[in-house]
């Protein structure tokens, strides 16, 4: 039987996100790309971050990964503000506490899939074994190939297997599906699943597509750089039944 | 391995050939490094060695007469350690059946030879008959004696057949050249005979006198100041001239040889790494550029802004150690044939080939030094990048109008060449910096056309338009003017000059330096000087003119006095002014009216030589007369001089190579890069219906409005930098003093061009096989 995402018991706040502003310069353009969001994600928690673009996910997912400085508010991580970090703090929180899977999987071409997954856990300092990893996101057989010679669907497998291996607590994942055709997509977000429920990871997904919200223990609706709506799922369905 | 540096080597092999041409430019410059400073350095301890091991004389003083007995006058100076005389002087060698004037220098050898001693090749080590002869190496090769051949001298108008028993060489004649007038040897023509001390003794007629003294120093001791007590010691006895070791011409031409070798690897491979450094800079640059996502993930996973930047440093430091490690394994061996090649040259034996750890050292440290550099300046973007922004799109460039733009020219062009230009126009730095590799590739190669123009010139110029003569007529030594009437009475004659040529030491100050002091006519036809202007000058009577060369060394201007130290027993030293300063590139000299110098520092009526413009058979019809040592015409000199430019031309081929490893390098990395950094931009035109032919042609247009503007740089640092080398090179012997030519430039411009084409025919393989399509489609970096 496929899994579901976790039911989680509101044990303890794996992020607090607090009247969370960003404004950037891009070119000659100034970006208002969030305007106060505020919001919580329990640990264990499977979240989908749903809106339309720029609507500022994106933003709100670098800014919880600490790959941004927000202009206003803040972010805490298990009660600790990242926000206040020195950059040095911020990598480090990135090496241990964050892993990143992005749209375009974002692989070196010239690394092996597993060597893609090594090049997370060699700086890291309680990674899983990479194997096992890879053994669970379906790759072992294809461990010594390069990006080019794999499916779209495999290489996500493989920049998931790269931030799992980190052994991070948050999972953060920028329209993962967004590159896949639905079949595969939908394999994915099954394998996030499996990652949440057996390894224990909050996952955090954003996407455009409001059908795999139904995934998720939480949604948060976003629209022009705000949250519009916060809504509770009590009853995620499997991936497996999600159409769209 | 660790997976990034997995990543290194993997996309170092993906671009091998762009990295491949820089790491041969980076292996070029290490190469001179080693191979010039290695060669250089073992051909100085090497040259060091055979002076030490055959004790080559610290000090040689020239003397009229100095009878055996009297040598303690030397002997108890301070800080003389041994003293030896000999008998030395220039005599013709007959060669029965030819024309041919050859002198020969007989030199008589000590029983207990101590100083300068001689190093044996082949053959006997003593003497055995007084009619035994050791010939040196160099005359032995050039007129290609064996031993046991029979040399006939003549000597004071009788014929002396000498049997050859032994070839030698000799640390004081390292470089074998007649006098510091020739300017070149050879070896043919004038050539070394050591005889036994009886020979000479009873050949000369010196009795039991020496007229000249080789003297040994102890440790410790000033040269110079020692020079000063001998010279008064000797002066009873008729001193010419006491030189010292630096002075001494062989010695003198191999110290300036070495100097210039050091210059050379000291600026050359400097220019090489500066030159990879850049375009490895520019290179990681791009390559920055293009990872900027790449980045964005590995700093998402936590890497720090130090492990990337060492990460894409460590593409420049590869290519660096790369480099350097080839540079060395050549040019250490390359090292060794530079020292041969060196000692052959110079003859010097004791070669003793060393590898020096501190060049290899440094060799490792300057490629490191440039690498590092390289790549920390080219990586030092990858900082800038914040995470976050780095998975954005890189924002759009400002669109601002070029200067141009909105005139009819700009609107009468295609659009192809609108983009052109607006590319150039917005990458001003790139462009700026790619026109310095191509500035510096035409300086590379203009520099060594410039020299190889610049000395036929000085050649013309000295042999043509300054001495005019057609033959330069020595006698055995100086005469009385009734030799002329001999020469006049053998031959027929347009013009005929006397002559006076003798050494002395010119002072000016607290400089001093022994140069030839030249006696000629007032109305002399032979010589026709010029000031540094250019300008005629024209010899009044007493005139003293002195050579730009040694103008410069004893710092002389027009209206100055300087003093003719006189050795000349009888004559005293003078003090004259010096009315002009002579533009004269080989050679250093005193020119003076004949007569002043006749009645001031030598004889009346005394002269050393004539000039001659004959249409006869001079050569012939002058083989009888006995006291003639030499006979040299403009047509033997420009002959052997066609002979040295040979010699030349390889090392300009060898330059010219290493510009086209420049030119190359530059221009093919260049466009590599242009086309990845475009991909995109290549794409979307491709899209829009333009063939790979049409935006080839435009990467060569970009690249030949750089090379352009490259060429246009170039000119004038070619010249600036030609000019300074001019100055750096110049030596006592010869000056450099020219212009680059513009014919120069013409060629210049047309090798470095090619070396461009050849470089973008190179680029141009690899475009064709591009698929800018793919480029849309590419997500992993």
């Amino acid at each position: 039987m496929l899994m579901t995402a976790v039911q989680t018991e509101k044990t303890s706040v794996a992020i607090e996100v607090k009247n969370l502003k960003k404004y950037y310069q891009m070119g000659e353009v100034k970006v208002k790309a969030l305007r106060g969001s505020s919001f919580e994600v329990m640990d264990g928690e499977f979240v989908v971050v749903l809106g339309p673009s720029g609507s500022g996910k994106s933003t709100l997912l670098n800014m919880i990964g600490g790959m941004d400085n927000p202009t206003d508010g803040s972010v805490k991580f298990y009660n600790e503000d990242v926000t206040k970090y020195t950059e040095k703090q911020l990598t480090q929180y990135r090496r241990d506490e964050i892993g990143f899977v992005f749209q375009f999987y974002n692989l070196m071409a010239s690394l092996t899939a597993k060597e893609n997954v090594e090049l997370a856990t060699e700086i890291c300092s309680n990674p899983l074994d990479i194997d096992i990893i890879m053994n669970d996101v379906g790759l072992s057989e294809r461990a010594g190939h390069f990006p080019s010679q794999m499916s779209g669907g495999e290489q996500q497998r493989v920049a998931i297997a790269r931030a799992v291996a980190k052994n991070p607590k948050i999972l953060l994942c920028d329209e993962p599906t967004g590159a896949l055709d639905y079949s595969t997509g939908k394999k994915i977000l099954q394998l996030l699943v499996d990652v949440n429920r057996k390894y224990k990871k909050t996952v955090i997904v954003i996407t455009h597509n409001a059908a795999i919200a139904n995934i998720a223990n939480k949604v948060i609706k976003m629209r022009s750089g705000e949250v519009e709506e916060i809504i509770e799922n009590k009853n995620p369905i499997s991936p497996d039944r999600v159409e769209w | 391995m660790k997976s990034l540096n997995k990543r290194v080597i993997r996309n170092l092999k993906k671009s091998k050939l762009q990295y491949f041409a820089i790491m041969t430019v980076m292996m070029v410059g290490i190469l001179i490094y080693i191979a010039m400073n290695m060669g250089i350095g073992n051909f100085e301890n090497s040259a060091a060695t055979y002076y030490e091991k055959n004790n080559l004389a610290d000090i040689t003083a020239e003397v009229v007469k100095i009878p055996i007995n009297s040598l303690d006058v030397v002997k108890n100076i301070e800080g003389v350690k041994n003293v030896e005389g000999r008998i030395k002087r220039d005599v013709p060698l007959i060669i029965d059946g030819t024309k041919e004037k050859v002198t020969v220098r007989v030199i008589s050898v000590p029983d207990d030879m101590q100083i300068n001693k001689l190093y044996e090749i082949g053959g006997k080590s003593e003497f055995n008959s007084i009619y035994d002869a050791f010939v040196i190496e160099q005359f032995v090769e050039g007129r290609n004696i064996k031993l046991d051949d029979i040399l006939t001298l003549q000597i004071n108008g009788k014929r002396y057949d000498l049997n050859v028993v032994s070839e030698v060489g000799s640390p004081e004649f390292v470089y074998l050249m007649k006098d510091s007038q020739a300017i070149l040897p050879d070896f043919e023509k004038f050539g070394v005979i050591y005889v036994s001390e009886r020979f000479a003794k009873d050949a000369f007629g010196m009795g039991n006198s020496y007229n000249e003294l080789t003297i040994d120093l102890k440790e410790g001791y000033n040269p110079e100041k020692v020079k000063d007590e001998i010279e008064k010691a000797l002066d009873k006895y008729g001193v010419k001239r006491v030189i010292t070791r630096k002075d001494q011409l062989s010695y003198m031409i191999v110290s300036e040889e070495i100097k210039g070798g050091k210059k050379s690897s000291a600026v050359l491979p400097l220019l090489f790494l500066i030159v990879a450094g850049a375009i490895l800079t520019v290179m990681i640059n791009r390559l920055v550029k293009n990872d900027r996502m790449t980045i964005g993930v590995l700093k998402s996973m936590g890497y720090t802004n130090l492990e990337v930047l060492i990460h894409y440093s460590k593409f420049a430091v590869f290519i660096g150690l790369i480099g350097s490690f080839a540079g060395i394994a050549i040019g250490v061996s390359l090292s060794k044939s530079f020292t041969k090649l060196y000692t052959m040259y110079y003859k010097v034996h004791y070669v003793t080939v060393k590898y020096y750890p501190n060049y290899l050292i440094g060799a490792v440290f300057l490629s490191l030094l440039f690498s590092v550099g390289a790549g920390v300046l080219g990586a030092k973007n990858s900082l800038k990048i914040a995470p976050a922004e780095s998975m954005r799109k890189e924002p759009p460039k400002k669109g601002k109008r070029v200067l141009f733009e909105g005139t009819k020219l700009w609107n009468k062009i295609k659009f192809t060449d609108k983009m052109v230009w607006r590319n150039l126009m917005r990458k001003k730095t790139r462009v700026l910096f790619i026109a310095m590799g191509v500035a510096v590739t035409l300086l590379v190669v203009v520099v060594p056309l410039f020299f190889f123009g610049e000395m036929p010139k000085m050649f013309t110029e000295q042999y043509g338009k300054t001495l005019t003569m057609e033959y330069d007529i020595n006698f055995v030594a100086p005469t009385g003017m009734e030799s002329i009437d001999v020469i006049k009475d053998n031959i027929s004659y347009s013009e005929i000059e006397p002559k006076l040529d003798y050494p002395f030491e010119i002072e000016s100050k607290w400089r001093s330096k022994i140069a030839n002091v030249i006696g000629m006519k007032e109305d002399t036809i032979m010589y026709h000087f010029k000031d540094m202007d250019g300008k005629i000058l024209i010899p009044k009577k007493n005139f003293v003119y002195i050579t730009s060369g040694l103008a410069k060394i004893l710092e002389i201007e027009v209206g100055d006095d300087i003093n003719v130290n006189n050795y000349i027993p009888g004559k005293n030293d003078i003090v004259v002014k010096v009315d002009g300063i002579v533009k004269q590139n080989l050679g250093s000299n005193v020119y003076m009216d004949i007569d002043l110098m006749q009645k001031e520092l030598v004889d009346r009526d005394a002269i050393s030589g004539v000039y001659i413009n004959s249409d006869d058979d001079v050569k012939k019809k002058l083989e009888n007369v006995y006291n003639i040592s030499s006979v040299s015409s403009l047509s033997d000199i420009s002959s052997s001089f066609k002979e040295f430019m040979k010699i030349t031309s390889a090392s300009i081929s060898a330059m010219l190579f290493f510009g086209f490893i420049l030119g190359f390098a530059i221009m093919y990395n260049t466009t590599i890069m242009t086309i990845n950094s475009r991909t995109m931009e290549f794409s979307s035109l491709r899209i829009l219906g333009m063939s790979k032919n049409e935006i080839i042609g435009m990467i060569i247009e970009e690249n030949f409005i750089i090379s352009i503007l490259g060429i246009i740089i170039g000119i004038p640092l070619a010249k600036f930098s030609s000019e300074n080398m001019m100055n750096a090179f110049s030596t006592d012997i010869y000056s450099f003093s020219g212009t680059v030519e513009p014919k120069s430039y013409v060629i210049g411009v047309v090798i470095t061009l090619g070396f461009i084409f050849l470089a973008e025919l190179a680029a141009y393989g690899k475009i064709k096989n591009l698929n800018f399509l793919d480029a849309l489609k590419e997500r992993a970096s």
